[in-house]
């Protein structure tokens, strides 16, 4: 069986479908979008090539391949276990370490962003894609926040905030959607919502994930009062409603990931290519600070700013009607970004070892 | 070898998890009510149809900065922009329209977008067909590249046959108003099963105004005639 499992054909054939995975799902981001492309090709372990015949995805490919690089190592381990071969056991436990960082990337690295003009300054940044209900008591510069995930609401879901002043219910919840009013009529009574928006509907998903904008209605009972609360996730401002005699703020938004630091943007600078609006290049002069530490970085391209599992990279910018230049700086937060690293250097050291040894035999022989 | 074992220890109690708990974080946000909005991720120079072309030449500062957000979030710049831009005052929703126009029969006017002039829907089947007016200042990149770009959101193929077939069925439209309007209806390319769209454009007073219809096919042609009553009422304010 671990002999069948080792089989070197096995490991020819599974790189031979990342390969053909590999061009395909490049290829199919052009019409599916990058994220459709990504769950379908490379998050899957099979899906419907032409909507009929089952191809195997990259994860059921990738846990064979390491399952099969396993036993294959067991096998080195029981034929060999002579100092000579060392270095392919070495190469082998690197190979596997690699298949453990992806799989730890994959499942514990978080992307998200922070956008800044010039003085501002943030603890918290903003997923791309994921979105959350939250609310607070204070409207100020500083708050304190609850917030749960949205991705999971179902009609009639109790919205777990355990707050003693209110219930919220979930009535209705649309990850992709668009806000209404009334046409000429008021709103209705009973409906607590930002501007006019007097009706939220579901619409079919985007491709592009982060152009999707979450929506949902909200059923919020207290001090035996019933209303309707209306969330339109491209709104920017929080909802308020007075309840028990103090002012809650609620709002459906892109989930936010405090950080463990503040970050200040000092300046912002864009070069164009002369005479048109191509960005030739563009940099953030930023203050990074935690506790009483402060530390001024330049975050430009191939220059991110690390700061333990946290990497920010330069990602775009944009400019508002008044011409104020604002910075967008891509997180990355990765618990396993150096086992990446270490796989590749056991895997240096495996290959040298091996070399070497085979060269010493071979002289040996000689 | 701990990071190991704590992070399968996450994995196997994330996915075992019932009820989620909330989370409670604190907020320190210095920011001005416009850093707020929502950029998109990474726009990189060559997903910019406009790329290359020197698109805020003849623009006043203010749509200038319109249009360079608007490239810089990804968004597609036809399909709103914030009208001070146009009147090159300053921001805001409570700046006049300089256009009226009546909205059809069975249509609704939806809330005032900030991107847009107008947006418009079905009265009871709010998705079936999305309507926009929109005006930009100057030629916004010309005919042909709006047309190119118009027939690639719809997944029409680019060829020049397909283009030139378009061109030819171009139709010139005299609105209420006296603005001449040039119609590009695109169902015919698409097919009734897919993504489709009827414009509009009309060139005066040194801007382009854009009314735009999007949809299944089937429903942009139900609606045609909604459009074109729209498009024909449009006239400057005095």
């Amino acid at each position: 069986m671990l002999k069948l499992l080792s089989s070197v054909r096995i490991t020819v054939v599974c790189l031979f479908l990342l390969f053909v995975l590999t061009f395909w799902g490049t290829m199919a981001q052009v019409q599916q979008g990058l994220y459709a492309a990504q769950e379908r090709f490379f998050a899957s372990f099979f899906f419907l090539a032409g909507g009929w015949f089952p191809f195997p995805g990259a994860q059921l490919v990738l846990w064979i391949l390491f399952i099969n690089l396993v036993a294959a190592l067991i096998t080195h381990f029981k034929k060999q276990s002579g100092w000579a071969s060392i270095g392919g056991k070495i190469t082998h436990i690197g190979l596997i370490l690699y298949f453990a960082a992806a799989f730890f990337i994959f499942h514990l690295s978080r992307e998200s962003y922070v956008h800044l003009g010039e003085g501002d300054s943030t603890n918290v940044s903003t997923s791309y894609t994921e979105w959350e209900l939250a609310y607070w008591q204070e409207q100020g510069a500083s708050r304190q926040v609850t917030a749960l995930d949205s991705k999971n609401f179902k009609p009639g879901d109790r919205v777990a905030f355990n707050n003693p002043d209110f219930t919220l219910r979930v009535a209705q919840y649309y990850p992709n959607s668009d806000a209404y009013d009334n046409g000429s009529s008021p709103k209705p009574a009973g409906i607590i919502s930002l501007d006019a928006i007097s009706h939220i509907a579901g619409k079919p998903m985007d491709k592009e994930r982060e152009k999707n904008i979450a929506g949902g209605v909200f059923d919020l009972s207290f001090g035996g009062k019933s209303l309707t609360l209306l969330l339109f996730g491209a709104e920017t401002n929080p909802t308020r409603v007075a309840i028990n005699g103090k002012n809650y703020y609620f709002i459906l938004r892109h989930k936010t990931f405090p950080l463990p630091f503040a970050l200040k943007l000092d300046r912002f600078k864009v070069a164009f290519h002369p005479g048109t609006d191509m960005a030739k290049s563009y940099q953030s002069w930023v203050t990074i600070t935690t506790g009483s530490l402060t530390r001024q970085v330049r975050i430009y391209m191939n220059n991110p700013l690390r700061y333990k599992d946290y990497t920010l990279y330069q990602a775009s910018y944009d400019t508002d009607p008044q011409g104020r230049q604002y910075s967008t700086l891509a997180v990355v937060k990765n618990s396993a970004r150096l086992l990446p690293y270490i796989s590749c250097l056991l895997v240096f050291l495996g290959l040298a070892l091996h070399f070497l040894t085979q060269a010493i035999i071979t002289k040996l022989r000689l | 070898m701990n990071f190991l074992v704590l992070s399968l220890a996450i994995l196997l109690l994330t996915g075992c998890s019932g009820q989620q708990q909330p989370r409670h974080y604190t907020e320190v946000v210095s920011q001005t009510p416009q850093a707020r909005t929502v950029p998109a991720p990474v726009q990189k120079p060559a997903d910019n149809p406009h790329a290359g072309l020197n698109m805020g030449a003849n623009l006043t500062p203010d749509a200038r900065a319109n249009l360079q957000k608007m490239m810089a979030e990804g968004q597609d710049p036809h399909s709103g922009i914030d009208m001070s831009a146009f009147a090159g005052g300053s921001n805001g929703p409570a700046e006049p329209s300089p256009y009226t126009w009546s909205i059809p029969k069975g249509w609704k006017q939806g809330p005032a977008k900030m991107m847009r002039l107008a947006s418009f829907y079905k009265e009871g089947d709010p998705d079936a067909v999305d309507c926009s007016i929109v005006v930009l200042p100057g030629t916004a990149g010309g005919e042909e590249a709006n047309i190119k770009r118009w027939m690639g959101q719809v997944g029409i193929d680019l060829s020049d046959a397909n283009y030139q077939k378009l061109l030819g069925s171009a139709q010139t439209i005299q609105t209420q108003g006296g603005l001449q309007a040039k119609v590009y209806d695109l169902t015919a390319l698409s097919g009734a099963a897919g993504k489709s769209m009827i414009a509009a454009m009309i060139s005066t007073n040194g801007t382009t105004i854009f009314v735009k219809m999007t949809g299944v096919g089937q429903a942009v042609k139900q609606n045609q005639a909604q459009f074109l009553e729209l498009l024909k009422s449009l006239a400057p304010k005095n």
